[in-house]
């Protein structure tokens, strides 16, 4: 077997390995917010699984599927074998055995501190380090993308990247130039912390250099969603791709705009001044444009697909699109949460209104849309569109896959709007049961829960859905006598050579311009005041 | 096959369904962010450092 | 760079709309002094009960309202009851000892993160006489959830 199946089949394991777990505890989750008296349901359990769930499901499952489609793309966009194939590999098992220590520190309850580990709250050493662990094994991915781009580079010196690859290099630099932010909180404060050789940190220092992360992580994940919606998509479904060049422009703004952002996730700390939270959310509001841009691009690339189908009228071509191919089916899906999102998304930036709904269940309502459904959705559906491809298997159990999406999308409205709901009226999040002890406010929030709880009973068995036609079709499907091919979009304006939005070194510089501006004064500000840090505790 | 004017090989020119759809989201955008801040967000109250 | 008239339209249109989102909102930061609490002070949490800033929680009036001085820690808010005049300017000042906790007024804009090493501050005036919850909404350990006040506003 080829090594780029090889690598993408192992990369792809881990995350539905990952994602299988992290299911099991959002299901847990779930029961438990629907107060049924599970045995052994405790605060302390509770808060282990809100842990393991979002570490395994937006750091793990994430990661790996992006790092196992980005060597399909690789290998496939530009028709080379993928380059540094040792690299590759090494950084899977650096990448693997992080994941197993954290998960393990994790499991054992001596790291039930949320996937945002917010310090003065202190892990066990094993889960700082296993998080470094996955960052450089995720370094060395990047590295096999950029070199596989170069040694293209150097043979098509005027050619045009393809579209495919042009987002991948997209998303693997906007990864780099963030992950510095998380890799230097780990490395330099948090792991010698919490071995003891350094007695106090500053949580908002901590939390600035991880929200410098972590909202250029949530495109880490749109991105390679967007390579899904623009470069495969359209021929899937048999159309073209609108604008070649508005794609490749989208791309390029999100190298620009994804990290000079990340004080919207901290409108309400202390320490860093209104006027950089301002110019933090207009740069929020720009962020937004290109998913706006995008909106149009792919369904009017739906469109052309739907009216080659013979469909007819104003919107007679939404009939014919492929409606029983579950790949399609889950990205259309996907697309229409990822507007609810985005409207929850406008509000969340907007300054002083966050503090309507920051840390309240709305925002757990929030993602669960965005990376929970636009990136998840899309990526279960990729994955039925390239197991066939990769293993030339047919799809097992594909009735299976057909209703697994339509689950997820019911599923996932009862979930997000209920907690949209309890959010607007005050419930918090990340909360064992939210009684407060009999309170007027709180009784409101109860029959909301109980939607919420249901709407993740049913995410749940999606879930399991997608685990069992995934591990159907690699253990026994059924041999066909040709792979299907991996083929990407035409578009109806392909470009003859070069564009000025190929040249993601130019970007990358101005990229880390935007940057210096929205975070070197700021951070000398912080720096430059008397701080005293904090000793820690492990109240879990 | 021409640019600028959306004309591909099945004969659609424009795409008409997807103005109308962005157009409504668009409006939807405005219009619930504005009842969202107006109506929800300022009526409760003042808040500043 | 082609682009179709359409997809240019919705491009400077949805710009428009994300203009006037931001508009708007500086229009009240100005205008109404709408603003998210943004206090920049630091403290020894270690050492922050017996500091002169908050060895006095609770309210203290001021001249235009009160002063309220809040210590949040696991599991509690110091006090744990508030009691505030209607229509009034409150400010309310708040550290940790120990861990990033949330406080939040629910039914009111009044929401802060209280982070150890550092002073909060947030203004605000109630209307409404009542009794409000007032929730730690950050994780802090296994009593997160328990973690809960009252504001009691009380009519002139």
């Amino acid at each position: 077997m080829n090594t780029w199946r090889r690598l993408a089949l192992a990369n792809f394991g881990v995350a539905t390995g990952a994602f299988g777990i992290a299911a099991l505890m959002a299901v847990m989750q779930a029961l438990s917010r629907a107060d049924l008296h599970l045995p052994a349901r405790t605060a302390s359990l509770y808060y282990m699984s809100v842990t393991a769930h979002g570490v395994l499901m937006a750091l793990v499952f994430t990661t790996f599927f992006i790092m196992g489609f980005g060597y399909v793309v690789a290998r496939h966009a530009l028709d080379r074998e993928v380059v540094a194939p040792g690299l590759a590999w090494g950084s899977f098992w650096v990448a693997s055995a992080g994941t197993l220590a954290a998960a393990a520190a994790i499991l054992s309850g001596k790291a039930s501190v949320l996937y945002t580990f917010y310090p003065p709250l202190k892990a066990h050493p094993a889960f700082y380090i296993g998080a470094a662990l996955l960052i450089v094994g995720s370094w060395g991915w990047s590295a096999v993308m950029l070199l596989s781009y170069r040694a293209w580079r150097r043979e098509q010196p005027e050619a045009a990247t393809p579209l495919a690859m042009h987002g991948m290099l997209a998303t693997v630099i906007v990864w780099l130039l963030c992950s510095v932010g998380v890799a230097v909180e780990v490395v330099v404060m948090l792991i010698p912390w919490s071995l003891g050789l350094v007695d106090r940190v500053d949580p908002v220092l901590a939390r600035t250099l991880f929200w410098y992360f972590g909202h250029p992580l949530v495109y880490f994940w749109l991105l390679p969603a967007y390579v899904a919606w623009y470069a495969i998509i359209p021929r899937a479904t048999g159309g073209r791709l609108f604008s070649d060049r508005l794609g490749r422009m989208v791309f390029v703004l999100f190298i620009l705009l994804s990290t000079p952002v990340g004080f919207h996730h901290q409108f309400l700390d202390p320490g860093i001044r209104a006027g950089w939270k301002y110019l933090h959310s207009i740069l929020t509001f720009a962020i937004l444009w290109p998913s706006l841009v995008t909106a149009f691009t792919v369904i009017a690339s739906l469109e052309i697909a739907g009216r080659m189908r013979g469909g007819r009228g104003l919107f007679g071509w939404v009939r014919t699109l492929p409606w029983g191919e579950p790949f399609f089916t889950s990205v259309i899906l996907a697309m229409l949460t990822f507007t609810l999102g985005g409207l929850g998304g406008a509000i969340n930036a907007s300054y002083a209104m966050n503090a309507m709904i920051h840390n309240t269940a709305w925002v757990q309502g929030h993602f669960h849309l965005t990376v929970g459904t636009a990136f998840a959705l899309t990526a279960m559906g990729l994955s039925y569109w390239l197991l066939p491809r990769i293993t030339g298997k047919a799809l097992r159990f594909e009735a299976f896959a057909q209703v697994q999406p339509w689950l997820w999308f019911g599923g996932m409205m009862l979930f997000s709007i209920a907690n949209h709901v309890t959010g607007l009226m005050g419930m918090p999040r990340r909360v064992y049961e939210a009684g407060y002890m009999g309170a007027e406010a709180a009784k409101a929030w109860a029959p909301w829960t109980a939607v919420s709880a249901t709407g993740g009973v049913v995410l749940f068995i999606s879930a399991m859905f997608y685990v069992l036609v995934v591990v159907g079709t690699v253990l026994w499907g059924r041999k066909l006598d040709a792979a299907p091919a991996i083929e990407f979009a035409v578009a109806l304006d392909p470009p003859a050579s070069r564009t000025i939005w190929d040249r993601v070194g130019l970007w990358t510089v101005l990229a880390v311009v935007l940057i210096l501006v929205a975070y070197a004064v700021p951070l000398y500000q912080l720096l430059s005041l008397e701080r005293f840090g904090a000793p820690g505790m492990s109240p879990f | 096959m021409s640019e600028g004017d959306g004309v591909g090989a099945a004969g659609e020119e424009h795409p008409r369904g997807t103005l109308v759809i962005v157009l409504v989201f668009g409006l939807i955008m405005a219009l619930a962010w504005a009842a969202v801040y107006f109506g929800i967000f300022v009526p409760r109250g003042p808040v500043g450092s | 760079m082609k682009i179709h008239i359409y997809e240019k339209a919705w491009m400077v249109g949805s710009l428009g709309v994300l203009v006037a989102f931001a508009a708007a909102i500086l229009g009240s930061a100005v205008a109404q002094g709408l603003h998210p609490p943004s206090h920049v002070e630091t403290i020894d949490p270690t050492t922050a009960g017996s500091d002169p800033r908050f060895s006095a929680t609770g309210v203290h009036q001021t001249t235009d309202g009160a002063e309220v001085i809040v210590l949040a820690q696991v599991w509690a808010f110091i006090p744990a009851e508030i009691r505030v005049p209607a229509g009034k300017k409150i400010t309310f000042r708040l550290t940790s000892p120990d861990l990033v906790h949330g406080f939040q007024v629910v039914g009111t804009n009044v929401n802060v993160m209280v982070v150890p090493g550092y002073v909060s501050q947030v203004t605000s005036t109630f209307e409404r006489p009542g009794e409000y919850l007032i929730a730690c909404n950050e994780y802090c350990g296994v009593g997160h959830h328990m973690m809960a006040g009252k504001l009691i506003v009380e009519a002139p």
